[in-house]
């Protein structure tokens, strides 16, 4: 092997080993720590418009401790391939009024979803509450686009 | 540490630089990881101790997030509690099975490998913070009979499964909390690790046939998913 085959061995091997390391701090941090999500679709307007950028902590659904009214991704019930950005209403004891008129509580490791635009939101209205092992991260402030850069506001009804 | 870099990343003024390096030319760049941290945190003054403890210093801030996304992508083991498998995991009252957990179906987004049969580790809907290991009895469309429940066939949403444990009366199932959305399984216990005498592959098998018909799918669909096959299966969603 010439020398100049061994610098491009050693060189690549220290190309991977480097990209190995901080791949997998990066990958802790988006796992445990913080990830950006990017959130398509009205069903959270106007809090969240289409195609919003919004930074997520992953510290709160690992404890599975989510507040009322704060704002979640989590894997589709019906799909789970698919994440859906929702709004938390209920968490696990409180009553909850359903589209029939009834009330009825939101069971033990669960919560309840509603997007902010209540017309045009696929949620637990549809589908019943959720259990918090699907919940993915917490959003708290939105990073994308510029102009809108900062927390979001919870609606006043 | 060596590293070979394109000859364009350096400007051509710097010493290593040689005067004739075209745009494809690579050259060797000699560079020093964390030297500049390292000779702030751990300077030449102190003693042979500073030496060790910049080691562990530099293995635990790579080695643990290595160790942690190796078993986050790929698997770990874990002890098998209780009886609700029994006579598949844990048939002894003074032993407990150690399984090992593949978490690639999750890792790999493919959630379509999870087949019938397969004995899958979840988050429990009662409690996120606990997890069930479980066998997966039926999938989103089929109807299955239940043992305990509160209708004797439930048909099962899309997205969702029904899991059992073996060991029928003496389980927290499906048959108590109802259908589980799918993205709640996190990993699927492929082989029993310890004890060596228990050494053995987990099989793809349902002990009871409980699963009484697909109101959806194809023939096809149906045993390509049974079979776990990389064919596409296409769901109404």
């Amino acid at each position: 092997m010439t020398s100049w085959t061994r610098t491009l061995a050693t060189s690549m091997s220290n190309y991977l080993y480097e990209g190995i390391r901080w791949g997998a701090i990066l990958h802790c941090i988006l796992e445990y720590g913080a990830e950006i999500a990017i959130c398509t679709g009205p069903s959270m307007e106007p809090t969240i418009q289409s195609n919003d950028r919004i930074l997520m902590e992953r510290i709160s659904s690992h404890y599975g401790r989510i507040p009322r009214n704060s704002i979640v991704v989590s894997k589709s019930p019906s799909n789970p391939k698919n994440s859906v950005c929702k709004r938390v209403i209920a968490i696990a004891g409180d009553q909850v009024l359903i589209p029939d008129g009834t009330t009825t509580m939101v069971p033990k490791g669960h919560v309840w979803l509603e997007g902010d635009n209540f017309q045009n939101s696929l949620d637990s209205r549809s589908y019943g509450p959720i259990p918090i092992g699907l919940i993915q991260g917490r959003a708290i402030f939105r990073v994308w686009p510029p102009s809108a850069i900062g927390t979001l506001p919870i609606p006043t009804n | 540490k060596t590293y070979l870099i394109p000859c364009f990343y350096v400007r051509c003024s710097h010493e290593i630089c040689r005067p004739s390096c075209t745009n494809r030319d690579l050259i060797v760049l000699e560079l020093e990881v964390l030297s500049k941290l390292e000779s702030t945190l751990f300077p030449d003054s102190m003693l042979n101790i500073a030496t060790h403890l910049k080691i562990v210093f530099k293995t635990l801030l790579f080695g643990v997030p290595v160790g942690i996304t190796f078993i986050d992508a790929v698997g770990y083991v874990a002890k098998v509690q209780g009886h609700s498998m029994q006579p598949v995991l844990n048939p002894r009252h003074n032993s407990s099975d150690y399984v090992f957990l593949n978490n690639w179906p999750v890792t790999s987004n493919s959630f379509d490998k999870i087949s019938r049969g397969d004995i899958v580790s979840l988050i429990s809907p009662k409690d996120p913070q606990q997890r069930l290991i479980k066998r997966v009895i039926g999938l989103g469309g089929d109807i299955v009979e239940t043992h305990g429940y509160e209708s004797s066939y439930v048909r099962i949403p899309e997205g969702h499964c029904w899991v059992e444990g073996d060991h029928r009366g003496n389980s927290l199932d499906s048959n108590s909390f109802g259908p589980i959305a799918v993205g709640l399984i996190k990993s699927r216990a492929t082989c029993i690790v310890w004890p060596p005498a228990r050494w053995q592959f987990l099989n793809r098998q349902v002990p009871f046939a409980n699963v009484k018909g697909n109101s959806l799918k194809s023939v096809e669909d149906r045993d390509a998913e049974a079979y776990g096959t990389n064919s596409h299966v296409s769901k109404l969603s």
